[in-house]
């Protein structure tokens, strides 16, 4: 008989009531298996084979308490994330070493991760990899100090001529650093600049 | 126990459809969770004499996305009452997805402690003038799936001019006042729609 222990650190009781479902179907699979969930604390307790740190909604890793950040660099931590949080995700990645589980994928399998981690092996899921590889590949775009500005602006959804008013410059002169920054890109439009600049996290 | 409603879900990640599953069998409602949009649409066209609650995750639908805008549209006149959580807060988001029909639209944050004192209650009339008219909803869909007026134009048989008219009615009634949250609201559609790509 082997009880895998699981601690937790939740946030949202969905997520956890998910991975405790999915838990139960393979204990109810395997017959030799246990698992015993319990939240996290710094109190010495049995050695964990699994921690599992819900950061959706964590902007930065001050976000989260300063127990789970001591354990971000263990591959025995998993940490849920969602796609949306890229700069957060692209930190893990570069940063820790923790095992990280996107909650917005299609599928996976909760005996994957467990034998991943356990094997010390860094689990990462599907839609990471691939925002891990993409972002891997994106050369790096040096901007000008007044390009930089410009961009900023147009983040925040200003138009060019609430530009040129707000920088004291001709509206020309804004439009002629915005087709720079998007020639820079490779874009053509004004609907691909806002997507590049609202998804990309080279440029922050 | 009857006078609870069913629940139609839709949530294509497996770790919030267990997740919201279980919470919803605790509270002793019948869920019926669907895997495919043909599955969806037999389930909210099947006549049960209870009421029924449509509970959609916006952020797991993909490609299907636009797909769902138009069950949404055609569902508003069935007694369903049709509830939308988005992956984060975004009010022009959430002016479309009721503009397209949906009752509430929540974000993923707000589900834990705000979607069971949603469900029960009476079907909520649409005020008029929130409801998208369905060639409005037609050429939204349209330019969210990236055309150009012009073509937009060709495919719906009709002047640009009566497009860029369109669009302007949609703008006004999803108030969205500026050009620069036009496209922003193109730009989220996409970022949802090409995740699993």
């Amino acid at each position: 008989m082997f009880t895998c222990q699981i601690r937790y650190v939740a946030r949202n009781d969905i997520y956890l009531s998910g991975i405790r479902a999915a838990l139960e179907s393979i204990v109810s699979a395997n017959p030799g298996w246990d698992c015993q969930l319990s939240p996290l604390s710094t109190l010495a307790q049995e050695e964990e084979h699994l921690i599992i740190i819900d950061a959706t909604g964590c902007e930065n890793i001050n976000g989260l308490s300063p127990v789970s950040v001591s354990v971000l660099n263990s591959k025995h931590t998993l940490v849920m994330v969602k796609a949306i949080q890229r700069w957060f995700i692209k930190k893990l990645l570069q940063q820790y070493s923790c095992s990280i589980l996107c909650v917005d994928e299609i599928n996976f399998q909760m005996r994957d991760i467990i034998q991943q981690t356990m094997e010390n092996k860094r689990y990462l899921s599907p839609l990471i990899i691939r925002q891990h590889h993409a972002s891997s590949l994106a050369q790096p775009v040096v901007f000008t100090p007044a390009e930089y500005t410009v961009l900023e602006y147009l983040r925040k959804g200003c138009s060019g001529s609430e530009i040129s008013k707000l920088l004291f410059r001709s509206e020309k002169t804004i439009s002629s650093h915005k087709r720079n920054i998007m020639g820079k890109l490779g874009v053509r439009d004004d609907f691909e600049l806002n997507s590049k600049i609202n998804t990309s996290i080279a440029m922050r | 126990m009857n006078s609870l409603p069913v629940i139609i879900l839709y949530e294509p990640r497996i770790l919030l459809r267990r997740g919201l599953t279980t919470r919803l069998q605790d509270e002793g409602h019948q869920v019926v969770s669907c895997t495919s949009t043909e599955q969806l649409t037999e389930e909210i066209c099947l006549q049960t004499g209870r009421p029924r609650v449509l509970l959609v995750g916006v952020g797991g639908l993909g490609n299907t996305l636009l797909r769902i805008l138009r069950t949404l549209h055609a569902t508003h006149k069935l007694s369903l009452k049709t509830l939308v959580y988005l992956p984060q807060h975004d009010d022009v988001l959430a002016r479309m997805f009721k503009g397209a029909g949906a009752s509430h639209c929540l974000t993923e944050d707000e589900l834990e402690s705000q979607l069971l004192s949603l469900i029960p209650g009476a079907v909520t009339a649409c005020r008029r003038g929130v409801l998208l008219t369905p060639s409005e909803l037609n050429v939204l869909i349209d330019y969210a799936s990236g055309l150009q007026a012009s073509e937009i134009a060709v495919r719906r048989n009709c002047s640009y001019k009566t497009v860029s008219t369109i669009k302007l009615l949609v703008r006004n009634r999803l108030n969205i006042e500026t050009k620069s949250s036009w496209v922003n609201l193109l730009t989220h559609i996409d970022q949802l729609t090409s995740l699993y790509k």
